[in-house]
């Protein structure tokens, strides 16, 4: 008897927890829905806090890595990654550690070869003291987030001066992972005002805004990259100048997503429920704003998406054509310029490391960039 | 008796017989000529090696070639230019006179230059008169006879040709004056200076100086010169050309330069470009059937029959194609810091990999001490400064980063390396106050700054200078550095604008050696821009610029010296010009590194491994493929 | 339809010409000429240029005459004669240049655009039928590395591994000796042996971009309110599916075929450098990198005028599939 009362009530609770979840449903905000939907997306589940993670490296790169990326370390130059050891050749276990590397220079192959040194064992410590820096810029301090004494670690190898590449790469993504962002969102924002005002009014406004288009869309990129960098006055910073080409190169690439967004518009604006909005009284702005543009913000979502790492690609091109960014700065590009050749591949493949970093955050920006299209989607279930 | 006669008329009758078995020319016969051109003799395409020869063909001494050579193989080399390849062009030379080792023979020793296309020459007592007498017999590879017709030519029609010579040529002037040709007779002519020109016979062989300045084949140029053809029938060939009407000199230009021009101008290389592919960028080298040079045995050179050189876009991928054993000599595109890749793949590639000293030394550190600002002169015009920050520079740690520990210091200054005695007279002179950071500050109270230009030519440049500024650091020196592009550089250095940057110049070793035919790399210019205001000074006869010090002057005075002096007092005027930067550090020199070249392990006839690396260009004439 | 293309067609006029100014001042923005580029890279290989030489060589290229001449003089060559200048670099008329290279270059561009349309369509469409699915996800993933990888590497990868392995060598287009030999069918195959490693490594960041965008307009399409209704009306689902979203779906795709034109002709140029095939890409970048003015400035100006001719291509395109654009501007 009391089992069925039990069982009579379960159900009932049950229809209220669904009444409740669905209540839930139908009351949150838009933006809590789209969050809901967004964690579906596990890829980009993944990306978001790696993402996050990389900025923060960046940001914070000076605690995070053990040297400074210009310090040189003359007896290991070209060195291979440091193994990180848990067990001794005495057969103990100890906490992380490292050997120090001798190097020698085979006189016949005139290769460098590293040999670990098993005398002595060096512990990782973490939180050491080591450098001085300061921390964002304002903070002087020298606490790394690791190091050891004496015997250099370096987690990626070094390059051919000698310098820790682990450093390198973390420093490098200052510059390589926010070259983009405002050249991207310049673009972006030039991209849907110009192209939803040309898509949506038509006539002259569309002409000209056209012909606009047409005409800075057929200068080739590579010209316009190779004489402005040269053209730049000539006391500036590398970095200065990177930065000034990316925004120059912005203003023309609003074009694409102008075009874009004009063409979705043309053929979205005979739609009925933007005659229905009009019939109600909606202005022109909020038509464009609350019922267009989200209909195809996917789409606008997916253009940042893949603009964004397009741009970091774009860097590590041009740094190969000799026209991004220039040693001493310090970008994944500079980096993969000397990973560029064949001696590198065939005898010391770890330097092409920065191009894992450059692959992984293009990946993440994809991944990111799909699950908020798939978030953002309204007719997604 | 009887028997005594028949024996002797018989040993009469075998003798005679081997007498008339011997051929008759036996003395004319010393020559030997490869098969390919036996062939086409037989055939009777080709006058017999004799004939082809002058009648006293200049004698290389071999490595090993004259006793073990063979004739024949292709020789492949590799570059990226869309027409010129270094390799092959600057090993298909003929001097007229040229530097003791440098024509084929390795060992030569001497200091007076080699005649090589003329027989020999005379220099008058006053250096002003110079006679040459071209070998009797000295043929073009048509075939043509070379007489000096074709030095008249060259002279009347080319060099005081003003659509062809627009400028003539600095180093045929002394004090501003040309020099006069005289035809004496067929193989003699004098060429003749209105003051004395000690340096005349140094330039003559100065390397990759060619013979064109005085010798061009008549017979086929003057098919494109208006004086002896006229305008109206070149004009279509003007046309197809591709130039505009008129414009009769562009057409003969392209008909001398067998590399961006066309093919067919005969030529006294040991090889003839016989095709240039645009389309394939294959150029070939078929050998010069009348080539002047013999080896010891009477051999004609060169041993090699055939060159081909294809094109590579992206000079990074050399290496690439070092490695496939897909080319057979190579020294333009070779790397200290790709050796240990040659080396790795010598067995798979098939080819060797040979150490030799480079032609130049790196790493000349130029500050400008002929900027225009009063206060920066003041610091870095001072020697003690300069000196300080040579100091302050270890080299040893320099060239075990760059260049795998495979160069010497340089010799051009002191590389002593001591950063207490550099610290110590940087106090001394006056910039013994630092900021709160550690960098010295200069007489204005700020921090002294040194910014450095630098263009990426040879790949040393960059690391270089960050590693200098790393030293200069050490002892409280502040530089930074900018890399810029060559157009850039090379304007900004010519209008004297860069403070500091970073170059290479001809090694002492070799300017001291045979200073005549030296480039001047010891004086100031647009590149080793450390004195650019005072070559404009010394260019424009004081007008523009900046005037100089007293011991800059001097190495100017000196130069004059070298150039018009005779050889002797050009060598004591060399190794003064030598002291004086030794004393002065006009230029941080830095380093000078090996020279890797390739070889393929089939070839033979090599120069051993340490010399200077220009050399093996001279020697390819007695390259031969093994086996 | 007719008025829409010949008003389009007479704008374009003043547009090229505006373009050609664009394109010379592009040339000319570096500091410095040809010339000094030459003299550097001859002094480089250790060659001396004496001021002699210089000065006959500024006659040779007309470089001591005003840029407004040396323009004027240009564009009269191309509009009159259809000569677009001398290469200083080459020493050859520029229109042959181009000429020699653009059957190969188009082969090339062609082949890969094929090749990543046939690969990516298909994986677009599974991909957006079948969301979120194991395979979904594994194409996502594949696409996504696809576009991350920088293709320069890909292609140093690419050579080394095949000569370090299988110790053949794949830089170029043929193999030492068909290189100068004339056309047969023995050497076609030759090229098609190296065709493949430029055609995939270039396709490889396209081909996934295609798929993602496939996808999302797809599934875009998908959610629409006349798929439902069709489908409740008893349409076969694949009937439907290629019928009407799929078609338009492709729309942007096709609107971005115009642009292809310019990409066509220019080639691709840092993997062309890597691999060493004699397409257009190298050819400008050579120029520009030594200030080959007349190859380079003709160049842009022909990858310009493509450009415009592409974008009418697509838009005209545009119009013809979608009705709805053709009609410009709102009725009141």
């Amino acid at each position: 008897m009391s089992d069925f009362n039990t069982s009579l009530n379960y159900e009932e609770e049950r229809e209220e927890e669904r009444t409740e979840r669905e209540e839930r449903f139908y009351l949150a905000s838009q933006s809590q829905l789209i969050w809901w939907k967004f964690r579906r997306h596990r890829l980009a589940m993944i990306a978001l806090p790696l993402l996050i993670f990389l900025y923060l490296l960046a940001i914070f790169a000076d605690f995070f890595v053990p040297y400074n990326p210009e310090t040189r370390f003359p007896a290991y130059l070209n060195a291979p990654p440091t193994k990180i050891h848990f067990f001794s050749k005495e057969g103990g276990f100890h906490r992380p550690f490292i050997y120090n590397l001798k190097r020698e220079l085979n006189p016949n192959s005139f290769q460098l070869t590293f040999t670990e040194d098993h005398t002595k064992r060096y512990p990782i410590r973490f939180f050491i003291k080591g450098e001085s820096y300061k921390l964002l810029g304002i903070f002087p301090t020298n606490v790394h987030l690791f190091g050891t004494e004496e015997a250099p670690i370096f987690l990626f190898g070094t390059d051919k001066l000698g310098r820790c590449l682990f450093s390198r790469t973390v420093y490098g993504a200052r510059i390589s992972l926010s070259i983009g962002l405002v050249g991207v969102f310049l673009s972006f924002i030039l991209g849907v005002i110009l192209g939803g005002i040309s898509g949506y009014f038509g006539g002259t406004v569309d002409e000209i805004i056209q012909r606009t288009i047409d005409f800075l869309i057929s200068i080739p990129g590579i010209p316009l990259w190779m004489a402005l960098s040269a053209s730049l006055p000539r006391d500036w910073s590398v970095v200065k100048t990177y930065f000034a080409i990316t925004i120059i190169l912005s203003l023309v690439g609003w074009c694409g997503l102008a075009r874009v967004v004009r063409g979705k518009l043309l053929a979205l604006r005979e739609e009925d429920f933007v005659m229905a909005a009009r019939l109600v009284g909606a202005s022109e702005w909020r038509i464009i704003t609350r019922h267009l543009l989200p209909s195809f913000a996917s789409h606008l979502i997916v253009s940042i998406t893949l603009s964004i790492p397009s741009m970091i690609l774009g860097e590590t091109a041009l740094s190969f054509l000799g026209l991004g960014m220039r040693p001493p700065a310090i970008s994944w590009g500079v980096l993969l310029q000397d990973a560029q050749q064949v001696i590198v591949v065939a005898q010391r493949p770890w330097q092409l490391m920065p191009a894992f970093f450059v692959i992984i955050t293009v990946l993440l920006f994809n991944f990111l960039g799909d699950g908020l299209r798939d978030a953002v989607d309204p007719y997604a279930r | 008796m009887k028997r005594f006669w028949v024996i002797g008329l018989v040993l009469v009758l075998v003798f005679s017989l081997m007498l008339g078995s011997v051929p008759i020319s036996f003395s004319q016969k010393k020559y030997n000529e490869a098969p390919m051109l036996a062939e086409l003799v037989k055939q009777g395409k080709l006058p017999p090696v004799e004939q082809r020869l002058p009648e006293v063909p200049y004698v290389v001494k071999t490595m090993d070639g004259a006793k073990n050579a063979r004739y024949g193989g292709t020789l492949r080399f590799v570059r990226t230019d869309p027409y010129y390849d270094a390799d092959g062009g600057i090993s298909n030379g003929a001097q007229i006179v040229h530097i003791p080792g440098e024509g084929g023979t390795f060992k030569q020793t001497g200091n007076k230059m080699v005649p090589d296309i003329v027989q020999s020459y005379e220099v008058s007592g006053d250096n002003k008169v110079f006679t040459f007498h071209l070998r009797k017999g000295l043929k073009w590879s048509d075939g043509y006879p070379v007489t000096t017709e074709d030095v008249q030519f060259a002279y009347e029609d080319v060099l005081l040709n003003d659509k062809l010579t627009p400028v003539f040529p600095k180093d045929l002037t002394v004090g501003g004056e040309p020099c006069k040709v005289e035809i004496v007779d067929n193989y003699t002519f004098r060429v003749r200076f209105p003051k004395s020109y000690g340096g005349f016979l140094g330039v003559l062989a100065r390397r990759m100086m060619g013979y064109s300045w005085f010798i061009l084949p008549k017979h086929y140029l003057k098919e494109f010169h208006p004086k002896y053809t006229p305008l109206e029938k070149l004009e279509p060939l003007i046309k197809e050309a591709g130039f505009e009407k008129g414009q009769w000199w562009n057409l003969f230009n392209r008909k001398t330069d067998p590399y961006r021009g066309d093919v067919g101008c005969p030529t006294l290389s040991p090889w003839v470009i016989v095709e240039s592919n645009p389309k394939t960028g294959v150029v070939r080298w078929e050998r010069n059937p009348y080539y002047y040079k013999v080896d010891e045995a009477g051999n004609q050179l060169p041993y090699i029959d055939y060159r081909e050189s294809s094109l590579l876009k992206d000079p990074k991928m050399v290496p690439m194609k070092v490695v496939s054993g897909e080319v057979d000599f190579m020294r333009q595109f070779g790397e200290l810091t790709d050796l240990p890749l040659y080396k790795q793949y010598e067995e798979k590639g098939g080819y060797k990999v040979l150490l030799f000293q480079k032609d130049v030394e790196t790493g000349y550190v130029c500050l400008n001490q002929s900027y225009e600002d009063p206060a920066w002169r003041k610091i870095v015009g001072d020697v003690r400064f300069r000196k300080a920050l040579s100091m302050a520079i270890n080299r040893k740690e320099i060239i075990d980063a760059i260049y795998l520990g495979l160069a010497v210091p340089a010799t051009l200054v002191s590389s002593t390396y001591d950063p207490v005695k550099a610290n110590q007279l940087l106090d001394q002179i006056g910039l013994n106050k630092r900021d709160s950071e550690g960098w010295r500050l200069g007489p204005d109270g700020k921090r002294f700054e040194i910014p450095f230009e630098v263009p990426q030519l040879m790949g040393f440049e960059a690391p270089m200078t960050e590693m200098v500024i790393d030293f200069w650091k050490k002892v409280g020196i502040y530089a930074t550095m900018k890399t810029v592009s060559f157009e850039l550089w090379d304007q900004l250095g010519a209008s004297n604008k860069i403070k500091a940057s970073i170059h290479w110049g001809q090694a002492p070793d070799t300017w001291k050696k045979a200073p005549q035919s030296s480039y001047d790399e010891f004086l100031p210019d647009r590149y080793r821009s450390w004195g650019a205001g005072y070559r404009q000074w010394y260019d424009s006869g004081g007008k523009t610029g900046v005037e100089p010090p007293s011991v800059v002057k001097k190495l100017f005075e000196l130069k004059e010296k070298v150039h018009t002096g005779s050889p002797e007092e050009a060598k004591k005027a060399a190794l003064e010009i030598a002291r004086l930067h030794y004393t002065n550090f006009f230029i941080i020199a830095l380093t000078w590194p090996k020279h890797p070249i390739i070889f393929s392990a089939k070839l033979g006839g090599l120069p051993p491994e340490g010399g200077d690396s220009y050399v093996p260009y001279t020697m390819m004439i007695q390259f031969y493929f093994k086996q | 339809m007719l008025y829409y293309i010949i008003r389009r067609i007479i704008i374009i006029i003043p547009l090229l010409l505006i373009l050609s100014i664009v394109s010379f001042i592009i040339i000319q923005l570096p500091p410095g000429s040809f010339l000094d580029t030459y003299v550097s890279t001859l002094k480089l290989s250790g060659t001396e240029v004496s001021d002699a030489e210089i000065a006959r060589l500024v006659k040779l290229y007309d470089l001591d005459k005003p840029l407004y001449v040396q323009y004027f003089t240009w564009i009269k060559n191309i509009v009159l004669y259809g000569d677009f200048g001398r290469s200083f670099q080459w020493n050859r008329p520029v229109s042959q240049l181009i000429g020699e290279r653009i059957g190969l270059t188009m082969l090339i561009s062609i082949l890969t655009i094929f090749f990543t349309w046939v690969i990516a369509v298909p994986i677009g469409i599974y991909s957006a039928l079948h969301q979120y699915s194991i395979f979904d996800y594994i194409f996502t993933f594949l696409g996504f590395i696809g576009l991350a990888l920088p293709s320069f590497l890909v292609a140093l990868l690419v050579v080394w591994g095949a000569f370090s392995t299988f110790g053949i060598s794949v830089t170029g287009l043929f193999s030492a000796k068909f290189i100068n030999a004339p056309w047969s069918w023995a050497k076609v195959i030759d090229m098609l042996k190296h065709i493949w490693v430029p055609m995939v490594i270039i396709g490889i960041s396209g081909t996934a971009g295609l798929i993602r965008t496939m996808r999302a307009n797809l599934l875009d399409e998908l959610r629409k309110q006349y798929v439902i209704t069709a489908r409740a009306k008893g349409l076969p689902e694949r009937r439907l599916i290629f019928k009407y979203p799929v078609r338009i779906a492709v729309n942007p795709l096709v609107s971005t075929i115009g642009w292809m034109l310019p990409g066509v002709v220019g080639g691709e140029v840092i993997v062309s450098i890597v691999l060493n095939i004699p397409t257009t890409g190298p050819l400008l970048y050579g120029a520009l990198q030594s200030q080959d003015m007349y190859l380079a400035g003709s160049f842009i100006m022909i990858l310009s005028t493509l450009t415009v001719i592409g974008t009418l291509i697509s838009d005209i395109l545009l119009a013809w599939l979608d009705p709805r654009v053709r009609y410009g501007g709102m009725r009141e």
